[in-house]
């Protein structure tokens, strides 16, 4: 599945390729935030590293199509790239039944053993948020990302985006709290 | 501690991430991948009609052959399927002729069975690419040509392609979904088995990492893992620990010997005696 990619350059406007080289340059400047964001997704780090891969392959085909049209920022159009490709692999997990996380070493830890219970406790309760909820809280919470940056990546209305927040949110609050 | 603590906490641990040096390695040969010539509509509606017809000759002489139990007693059957993906493969330049190099011993078999045969083929492709780091395209060409004869159990192959120290996790080239498997039955592990998807007839199938898990299965699954890692870069041989993190996570890699020799060869048996 490519959401995300959005319709090719018509013929007439041919992609200039050296526009073209240098979106790929600024992309791979911005695989650390690519990789902290497929982390935080997807739970774990081996599990990031496919992802991200997948979504440069993904990105940099589609940059070379002139899929990328300027509408957005470039890091709003890889986010969804990645964003994508995380749902869809999250999805695929949970159809295959994988609930735990891949061997691996877990991207948040922390040496302060309340943090560390609560980090293991909120991982948890994260597994259990729909996909999509899960990926507008981190895009939101974690990642820090306005409103409407979000509901770009994620291609829907700043209102169905805050309709996933909140329900994110409740969902958490009360697996938290039970 | 409340929620919004907890989550300040998560982006706190997790703002030092950083990507790997094989991750970023990926990323970079991604980018440094040639870039294949922008196909016209019509251009590209007749190659995709010429390999359909080639692909569907081979599939049949193939089927009929197979239908047949005719032994092997020359070269493989050529994986003209492969011939899309070659568009941004650098060429082999001027390196010695493949052929010499990777010639599949096949005559001094005459008479042995397919066991006997992908044994011998197995051995000698492998001591072949100890001594040689695949590097181009028509090197490539002889491990897929080995992987189609379904001549190399799931073990084997995951065994040859960890070796070759292939960099890749999702190609950045088109891959190809197989036809459905025509082994009934002979997916046991649901996790291996071909889901319904593309028609190969119609239309070039793409492969991704992410249909990983509905790749065919038994020996099909090897020209699948072949196909899958294609890279446009290879590693040397002098970076053989430089496995590709996706990769070593491949189920099949992880443990090579799930996929016993004798249910390979159960269900090669069995699709062999089958009318």
């Amino acid at each position: 599945m490519t959401r995300g990619l959005t319709q090719p350059a018509p013929a007439s406007h041919p992609v200039d390729h050296r526009s073209v080289k240098a979106l790929e340059k600024e992309a791979l400047a911005k695989s650390g935030a690519l990789y902290r964001l497929a982390a935080r997704l997807m739970g774990n780090s081996a599990d990031a590293d496919d992802v991200v891969q997948e979504a440069f392959v993904k990105a940099i085909t589609g940059l070379r199509r002139g899929a990328f049209r300027g509408d957005s920022s470039l890091s709003t159009w890889l986010y969804r790239v990645l964003t994508n490709v995380a749902l869809d692999r999250l999805r695929q997990l949970k159809q295959q039944g994988v609930a735990e996380p891949q061997p691996g070493r877990e991207p948040a830890s922390s040496s302060n053993p309340d943090a560390a219970v609560a980090l293991r406790e909120l991982a948890d309760a994260m597994k259990e948020l729909p996909e999509d909820q899960r990926a507008a809280l981190v895009l939101k919470e974690v990642q820090g990302l306005p409103t409407r940056k979000v509901a770009s990546i994620l291609e829907r209305s700043e209102g169905a985006t805050e309709q996933l927040l909140v329900r994110a949110r409740e969902t958490l609050r009360r697996r938290l709290e039970s | 501690m409340n929620l919004d603590e907890k989550l300040n906490h998560w982006r706190e641990a997790t703002e030092t991430l950083e990507p790997s040096e094989t991750l970023l390695a990926s990323l970079q040969a991604t980018i440094d991948a040639p870039t294949p010539p922008p196909p016209s509509g019509l251009i590209t509606l007749v190659k995709v009609l010429i390999i359909t017809a080639i692909v569907g000759a081979i599939a049949t002489g193939y089927a009929v052959v197979r239908s047949l139990n005719i032994r092997w007693s020359g070269s493989s059957v050529p994986v003209l399927v492969a011939t899309a993906v070659d568009a941004g493969l650098p060429s082999c330049g001027p390196e010695p002729a493949p052929a010499e190099l990777f010639a599949l011993p096949g005559s001094e078999v005459v008479g042995g069975s397919w066991e006997e045969m992908r044994r011998k083929q197995l051995i000698d492709f492998r001591a072949q690419l100890e001594a040689r780091p695949l590097t181009c395209l028509a090197q490539r060409r002889p491990l897929e040509q080995l992987l189609d004869m379904h001549a190399v159990s799931d073990a084997e192959a995951t065994r040859l392609i960890a070796r070759l120290g292939w960099l890749c996790g999702p190609s950045a080239l088109p891959a190809y979904r197989l036809p459905q498997a025509e082994e009934p039955g002979s997916c046991d592990n649901s996790d291996w088995c071909r889901r319904p998807g593309c028609d190969l007839s119609t239309e070039p199938c793409a492969l991704s990492w992410a249909d990983r898990p509905a790749t065919t299965c038994t020996a099909r699954r090897g020209r699948a893992i072949a196909l899958t890692f294609a890279c446009v870069r290879f590693l040397r041989a002098e970076a053989p620990e430089a496995q590709p993190r996706a990769f070593a996570r491949n189920p099949w890699c992880l443990d090579p010997a799930a996929v016993a020799e004798r249910e390979f060869l159960r269900t090669h048996n069995a699709v062999k005696a089958s009318p």
